[in-house]
């Protein structure tokens, strides 16, 4: 048998394209197809088994392909298996990159196989791959779209959306927004105070553009007082010059304009910092206000420790009732007080003496286990800030007793406190009461019975006139004891006789006591209450032999522990005692014009 | 080392950049400090609009390099000067940034630009870094071969290979037929910085042929020592191909958070703008 093998080769591409065409002939009835040297139809692809296939032709027939192993191969397009198949005329296989066309020759019967390599080889990576293989752009998305939309959603989120939600809270994006828009914005905490307008920022940012407003500030904080008057207050400041005025023109150009309540009150900055404590803000006018405001009776100050005036107490020189005549003066004059009260702090703090001993003897729930203590009269206010005021029912009457008469079964009879004309008409009331009980006993007597007649009206009469004359006298020398030396009312208090003593017209001046000496700067006794720190620390009333004594500590008694701001940041240590004070330690800015104070009316 | 004349960026005229962003930088932290700002350190303070004012046109001026590297007229400034100065001042935004949110840091857009900055400007030294350690490295694996080169001696080295295979036995073939069809170049960002050339299927395929070839002889052995010293061949071209991949991934791969990230903060800076003076 004979099969015509045709091996056909194109060389070039298109209209260029050579066929080169080589036929040989092979006597056999069945062609080897493989990889190995010396088959017929050898074909050098790794695809191809060694021994791949064979077809053979018998001589009644078609032809049969033969595949080996594991081999596959096409045939018209359908994959071929191990097995047998019959080739028909006009087949075309396909095994590896050759493909080989079943022709039958009907002239002399014989088949021919014609043989072309249609697929050329290429390797996985070429050098067209050079960017696919080395430049990282060809892996990763490109820098200029990830850019954009990542500047796209920046600018949406944290500057469109936040614009339009204070433009129009009510848009559905606004609303849909899942967190509050311009939160994001929030450049820092609030104070704690302001801390419930954190998701309100328009309660404060009212105008887009446009630094908040005292207005706006004062819509809420409606009791502020004024610090001075503007115009003093104008006057009083340091002139700003130089890079000062420089800046502070920058900061109007910008719309932030200067001596705005946020100038000073700087929000956002957590709450430590709402409220400035550098003593520059006072000093800035104080340190030499009286340059600028030459009739200021405000003396300079600029630091606690180094510069500032001497304490100068309300002072009360005229106790009233009503309005007691006060004036400031400076503690470096002694000022003497004159509060209508005798008590001398030395006799009832003295540690064995007749008021030591006196108190000792006193049942317990006076509280006098120790002598007479400061708190034993002076106890604390709510809040421990100051103290309430000294009564003479609860603080002194265990001691200081108002009866004025004990009778005959023991009853004491006392006085009203405060009211000396009430004290006054009771004594009368009482020994008028004693005289005609005993009138009447006298005229129930039956041992002094007497006949009836005119006479003896005459003497009853008389008897009368006379006992209720007597009643008189004891009344004017009992009320004149208490009011005298050693007397009840005279211990304590400050009397003016009448001059006829007889009229009785016996007054007590009135008692004046400071509820509070510095009223600007009120003092806080209960941030005092330290280890250490006693009355007596600052308080010099065991040796204080008068009422009239100012028994407040000079400005030397608190620097020995509070150092100004400026010695504060040279070092200060408050493991050493030594703790930094400024201006706001004892002052307000808001409390209310301390520019020329009234004497005598707070 | 004696070098020739070339300077890098770096070394630039005496590195007259660096001396004088290193000055500006110690300027600024000294009057950071000469000032008492009440009521506390923040960008609010005319020293903090200061530095927001120059951090934020230094900003501008910084990215403008992405422009001027796309210019092929020198200007005044050559681009080394150029580069050197950005590189630099560069380093002092981290300085002056710094200083200008008074340490004051929260969840909000200003924090955000801030640590967009920082991100920015630390993605900028690793890319100096690897400027200066990776291209010796490249050039020394690269042995003056091209890329292209590479590629084409690969095609030349696998054409080899398969013909050479064309003696192995069908099992075999097989093997080196499934190992050209696994061998990928066309790798992921992660792949080309790891160091995967041990996993490759040409290295293992070798280590594979060279136990088998010792239980085999006669032609069939010799034809298997001969695929053998082309798949050696295959691996060492292979491995050069992918630590070249791996060094232009290094030189590359920073900008990728470099540039979008600069063009974020550029947006996030005009927002931080817009808003401070929004609500002021």
């Amino acid at each position: 048998m004979t099969i015509l093998i045709r091996d056909i080769k194109r060389i070039g591409t298109g209209d260029a394209t050579r066929t080169s065409i080589r036929e040989r002939k092979v006597e056999a009835e069945t062609i080897s197809i493989g990889r190995r040297k010396g088959s017929d139809i050898q074909i050098d692809a790794l695809s191809i088994q060694l021994d791949h296939a064979e077809i053979s032709v018998p001589s009644e027939g078609d032809a049969l392909l033969r595949l080996h192993g594991n081999a596959t191969a096409l045939a018209d397009g359908r994959v071929v298996t191990n097995g047998k198949s019959v080739i028909k005329p006009g087949t075309i296989l396909r095994l590896g990159p050759v493909q080989i066309t079943v022709e039958n020759n009907t002239v002399d019967e014989t088949i021919t196989l014609a043989v072309e390599s249609v697929e050329t080889r290429t390797e996985a990576i070429s050098r067209d791959d050079e960017d696919a293989v080395f430049a990282t752009r060809s892996v990763l998305p490109s820098k200029r779209i990830i850019s954009w939309m990542s500047a796209l959603i920046v600018l949406g989120f944290f500057l469109a959306l936040p614009i339009l939600a204070d433009r129009s809270p009510a848009h559905p994006i606004v609303k849909a927004s899942p967190v509050q828009a311009d939160v994001s914005w929030n450049s820092g905490e609030l104070s704690l105070l302001h801390s419930n307008l954190k998701n309100d920022c328009a309660s404060c940012h009212v105008n887009a553009f446009e630094a908040v407003t005292d207005d706006t500030c004062l819509s809420c904080h409606t009791d502020l007082e004024r610090h001075a008057e503007p115009l003093d207050l104008k006057k009083a400041e340091r002139p700003v010059e130089g890079f000062n005025a420089f800046l502070t023109k920058t900061s109007e150009a910008f719309g932030r304009p200067a001596d705005r309540c946020s100038s000073c009150h700087i929000e956002h900055n957590a709450s430590s910092h709402i409220i400035k404590s550098s003593d520059a803000i006072c000093s800035d006018c104080h340190a030499e206000l009286d340059k600028r405001l030459p009739n200021t009776d405000i003396m300079n100050v600029s630091d606690f420790g180094t510069d500032h005036p001497e304490f100068r107490p309300y002072v009360i020189v005229a106790p009233a009732l009503a309005q007691p005549l006060t004036q400031r003066i400076s503690l470096d004059l002694i000022p003497k007080g004159n509060s209508g009260l005798k008590f001398p702090h030395d006799l009832h703090m003295a540690d064995n003496n007749a008021v030591a001993k006196m108190a000792n003897t006193l049942p317990g729930r006076y509280g006098f286990d120790d002598g007479v203590t400061c708190d034993d009269c002076h106890s604390e206010e709510a809040g421990g800030a100051l103290f309430e005021p000294v009564r003479m029912e609860q603080d002194c009457a265990m001691c200081h007793s108002l009866t004025f008469e004990i009778e005959a079964d023991g009853y004491e009879r006392t006085l009203r406190h405060g009211e000396p004309d009430e004290v006054i008409a009771s004594m009368r009331d009482f020994y008028d009461a004693k005289a005609l009980a005993n009138i009447r006993d006298t005229a129930t007597d039956s041992r002094t019975r007497r006949r009836p007649g005119a006479a003896a009206e005459i003497r009853n009469s008389n008897r009368r006139e006379l006992a209720f004359k007597r009643s008189e006298e004891v009344t004017i020398g009992k009320v004149d004891a208490i009011f005298s030396e050693g007397g009840a009312c005279y211990d304590c208090h400050e009397i003016e006789r009448p001059v006829d003593i007889r009229t009785m017209d016996f007054k007590v001046l009135p008692i004046s006591v400071a509820d509070s000496f510095y009223r600007r700067s009120p003092f806080n006794h209960e941030v005092h209450e330290i280890e250490g720190v006693e009355c007596s620390s600052c308080h010099a009333a065991e040796t204080s032999a008068s009422s009239s004594d100012i028994l407040l500590p000079k400005i030397a008694v608190c620097r020995d522990c509070h150092i100004g701001q400026a010695s504060w940041k040279a070092g200060g240590d408050i493991a050493a005692g030594k703790y930094p004070t400024n201006c706001l330690t004892c002052h307000g800015f808001h409390d209310g014009p301390h520019y020329k104070p009234q004497d005598g009316n707070p | 080392m004696a070098q020739a004349k070339h300077s890098s960026f770096l070394t630039y005229r005496g590195g007259r950049w660096a001396k004088f962003a290193l000055v500006f930088s110690v300027i600024c932290i000294g009057l950071y400090f000469a000032f008492d700002f009440e009521p506390v350190r923040n960008g609010g303070s005319w020293y903090g609009y200061t530095l927001g004012t120059i951090g934020a046109l230094l900003i501008l001026w910084l990215a403008w390099l992405g422009v001027r590297k796309r210019r092929y007229n020198p200007g005044n400034w050559s681009l080394k000067a150029w580069t050197s100065a950005h590189v630099y001042l560069g380093l002092s935004l981290l300085v002056i940034g710094t200083l200008h949110t008074g340490l004051q840091f929260g969840w909000n857009v200003h924090t955000l630009a801030y640590a967009l900055m920082v991100l920015v400007i630390l993605s900028g030294m690793f890319g100096v870094y690897f400027y200066i350690t990776v291209p010796r490295r490249m050039s020394d694996n690269r042995a003056e071969a091209s890329q292209v080169e590479m590629l084409d001696e690969l095609e030349n080295v696998s054409r080899l290979l398969r013909e050479t295979s064309l003696s192995l036995q069908d099992a075999d073939t097989q093997r080196i037929l499934d190992m050209l069809a696994k061998t990928t170049l066309k790798s992921g960002v992660m792949t080309r910085l790891r160091d995967s050339h041990v996993r490759c299927p040409n290295a293992r395929a070798l280590k594979d042929f060279k136990v088998a070839v010792r239980t085999i002889e006669g032609d069939v052995q010799r034809g298997m020592f001969d695929v053998i010293s082309v798949l050696e061949r295959r691996d060492s071209l292979l491995g050069r191909i992918r630590r070249h991949q791996r060094y232009r991934a290094l030189l590359e791969l920073w900008l990728w958070i470099h540039i979008p990230a600069t063009i974020t903060l550029i947006a996030l800076l005009i927002v931080h703008i817009i808003a401070v003076f929004y609500y002021q």
